[in-house]
């Protein structure tokens, strides 16, 4: 395999909040990268830094919050950009956002307004990212995307406004925002979470689809375990803000080498496991993000715990085969592919 | 061991009996309040829970599950129908029972919420909490009182010690136990959870699920147990009912309802699940367009806007929830005997 530039690098991105309480390390050392045209999925459970890792990449991180280290290399119109060592405000990254990296929002409510029409929002959307077009030309434009994304009858619902709409249209319309500047990357964070079974299959085939259609590249963000198998190429599991494993789908099903990782796939029920029998759960909860445990972030909850190592440091990235690796103790022996890095000296101002 | 319980809850009987339930809620429009149409929330439902076994009651969101659920708690009232409760020292008719009876059977029936977020007084310490049901009702205090609360909190595997704690205190999983703790507090008969852990994390899911199984097994308590997620439902129910815009559809046992089910709403349910497995999806049943409007319930059979197997008649006649033929099961289609939907084996690719 040839090694191509990846759409997406991001390397030893950190991102805290310098909140009163004190310092919370939502991102803490996270790498990854989207290859071309591939759909990268980030599983965790809430609060391991999912939606901050994906609004670091867009630049809109609130304050208290910022990136604090690491970089985030696209390769977009503009050439690579290290997107880290952007300004926010600045004018080539507003252009990479929302027309080259696009984002559809766990909150569909708030992503949309509720006192202009569908069709309002869209067509603002689509003059932004091509000045030359007309207000005619947008609004086909519009009802060509409305169509694209499964909306019957788009030529009435492109006047109809958001509280008009039910759950599942409402998902398309942001996924019709999203794609309406032909994004390189389409971010999806758990964009299926607040919606039913029967629509979030729909969404989730319309999702594949553009996917296939477009040649798009995604990153998939979710706590569900089978839309990551269903959708992902490859996937990311994060625990406290950074990656515990990563691999293909397959090794991260077939073979997974983290205990969080194991213990994630044990917990769920499901067909294979027998009903009304104890389930493997895992003990405790996410820590307290001003908690952290010392050493390996999941020590303080793992089966494989060993006193003296798990807790004395932050375990390296070992290597499991060409396409996976782990950050875990047991693991010693493999070749490392990133010592630890210890989180760097920062205050509030930088 | 699961069939060998299932069969005896047959044995013991009915705890509970629905017939006709209905709850309808008006629609109020303009400055005079006038009523301009009725969200038929829970419409005309009829069925039994065994004692002793879980009835897992499933459907999407605004399906009427919750409306169900507080209707058998009548912290809703009926628009019509009948309730009975066979409980161990008495019957009652929770659609009609007054004052003194209905403050009875509460003690028997009680609830667990969704969100422990919002159904625990932030301001009140997990002893007021746990213990409140306990002053009320039984006038305990002091010692006494401790003491009880400390042993259910041992119970669902809380810390006894941290008595004196509030609400954030607590993880989301911790507080949901503190949520059974309460339930629990004066030795209930039934259980009604209402998404019980839709709010938490699959790890901590996996907890209160395992908590809640053995509760069941160790005080013998009749479970009704409400989800959207058919994957939870499987693992804990005995029987399951599907409900769609305010109608039981399917009832039946279990493991019969997911190796073939005899509803098409089921089949489509079942193909709907993510499988955590990339090797095998499910070969998806995409349905027409979204869930109808409660307030605007499709003629004839509810389903019929969505339903791949439609015929004419499905249009205009509206199909009643039947034993099909000598199955034991009942379904309402009115081609549940001839259809040959799949089960969750058979939709797997
Ligand atoms: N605006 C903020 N201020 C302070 N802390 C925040 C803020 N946003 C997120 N966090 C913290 O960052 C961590 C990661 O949050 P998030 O990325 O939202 O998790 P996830 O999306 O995986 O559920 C959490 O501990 C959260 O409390
Ligand atoms: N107090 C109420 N007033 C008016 N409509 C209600 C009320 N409670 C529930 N409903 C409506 O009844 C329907 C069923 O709701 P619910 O029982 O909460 O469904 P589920 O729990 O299955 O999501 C929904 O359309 C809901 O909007
Ligand atoms: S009655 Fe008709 S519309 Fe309803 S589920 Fe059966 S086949 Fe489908
Ligand atoms: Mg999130
Ligand atoms: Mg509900």
């Amino acid at each position: 395999m040839a090694p191509e530039r990846p759409l997406l690098e991001v390397n030893d991105l950190r991102t805290y909040f310098f909140t009163s309480l004190g310092t919370v390390r939502a991102v803490d050392g996270l790498s990854f990268s989207v290859p071309l045209q591939r759909i990268v999925g980030i599983v965790g459970e809430s609060g391991c830094g999912k939606s901050v890792a994906a609004r670091s990449i867009l630049g809109i991180i609130p304050p208290p919050g910022r990136v604090v280290s690491g970089s985030m290399h696209f390769d977009g119109d503009q050439g690579l950009l290290d997107l880290a060592a952007l300004d926010p405000h600045d004018e080539v990254y507003r252009k990479t956002r929302g027309k080259e990296i696009s984002m559809i929002f766990q909150e569909p409510m708030s992503a949309l307004s509720p006192v202009h029409t569908v069709g309002d929002q869209l067509v603002e959307a689509l003059m932004l990212y091509d000045e030359q077009l007309t207000k005619e030309d947008a609004r086909d434009r519009c009802i060509g995307l409305l169509r694209q994304v499964g909306i019957p009858s788009p030529e009435t619902l492109i006047d109809a406004y958001i509280f008009e709409l039910s759950g599942g249209m409402r998902q398309r319309v942001l996924v019709a925002m999203a794609i309406s500047g032909e994004p390189k990357l389409l971010i999806a964070d758990e964009p299926t979470t607040a919606i039913d079974v029967t629509i979030q299959a729909k969404v989730l085939d319309l999702l594949r689809h553009l996917h296939e259609e477009k040649r798009m590249s995604m990153l998939f963000i979710t706590h569900n375990m089978g839309v990551i198998a269903e959708l992902a190429h490859e996937v990311i599991v994060m625990y406290l803000g950074t990656v515990a494993e990563q691999g293909s789908v397959n090794d991260i099903f077939d073979n997974p080498q983290h205990p969080y990782t194991q213990a994630l796939l044990e917990s769920i029920p499901g067909i294979g496991v027998e009903p009304k029998t104890t389930l493997q759960a895992i003990e405790g909860s996410v820590p307290d993000p001003y908690r952290r445990p010392p050493g390996c972030p999941f020590s303080n909850r793992c089966p494989s715990f060993k006193a003296g190592t798990c807790d004395a440091a932050l375990p390296p990235l070992y290597r499991v085969s060409e396409s996976q690796t782990a950050r875990c103790f047991l693991l010693e022996g493999n070749e490392v592919v990133a010592e630890a890095a210890p989180p760097p000296e920062v205050s509030a101002d930088g | 061991m699961a069939d060998a319980a299932a069969a005896g809850a047959m044995e013991r009987g009915n705890i509970i009996e629905v017939r006709g339930l209905s709850k309808h809620f008006p629609i109020k429009r303009g400055i005079l309040k006038h009523t301009v149409g009725w969200v038929r929330a829970v419409d005309d439902v009829s069925f039994d829970v065994r004692r002793g076994e879980t009835l897992g009651l499933v459907g999407e969101s605004g399906s009427g599950k919750t409306t169900v659920l507080r209707l058998l708690a009548r912290a809703l009232e009926p628009t019509d129908g009948a309730i009975r409760f066979r409980l161990a020292d008495s019957e009652v008719d929770m659609a009609v029972a007054e004052k003194e009876v209905l403050r009875a059977a509460r003690r028997r029936i009680r609830v667990v919420f969704q969100d422990p977020e919002s159904s625990l007084n932030p301001r009140m310490t997990v002893r007021r909490i746990i213990g409140e049901p306990l002053v009320v009702n039984d006038k305990l205090k002091g010692e006494a009182l401790d003491a009880r609360v400390k042993s259910l909190m041992a119970l669902v595997g809380l810390q006894p010690e941290q008595l004196n704690r509030y609400p954030y205190a607590f993880s989301g999983g911790q507080r949901q136990r503190i949520g059974v703790a309460r339930a629990l507090a004066l030795d209930p008969e039934v259980l009604l959870a209402d998404e019980p852990t839709s709010a938490l994390d699959v790890s901590v899911q996996a907890q209160i699920l395992n908590l809640l199984l053995e509760l069941q097994r160790e005080l013998g308590l009749t479970v009704i147990f409400v989800t959207h997620d058919l994957s939870v439902i499987r693992h804990m129910s005995d029987r399951v009912a599907v409900m769609y815009l305010g109608h039981f559809v399917e009832l039946g046992d279990r493991q019969q309802i997911f190796d073939k089910p005899l509803h098409p709403y089921t089949e489509a349910l079942f193909s709907g699940i993510p499988q955590p497995n990339p090797h095998r999806p499910l070969k998806r049943i995409v349905l027409e367009g979204d869930i109808p409007d409660v307030a605007q319930v499709p003629t004839g059979c509810p389903f019929h806007t969505r339903c791949p197997y439609k015929q004419d008649r499905c249009e205009s006649e509206p199909p009643l929830l039947a034993e099909v033929g000598n199955t034991g099961r009942q379904a309402a289609c009115h081609f549940a005997a001839e259809l040959d939907l799949k089960g969750e084996q058979e939709l797997l690719s």
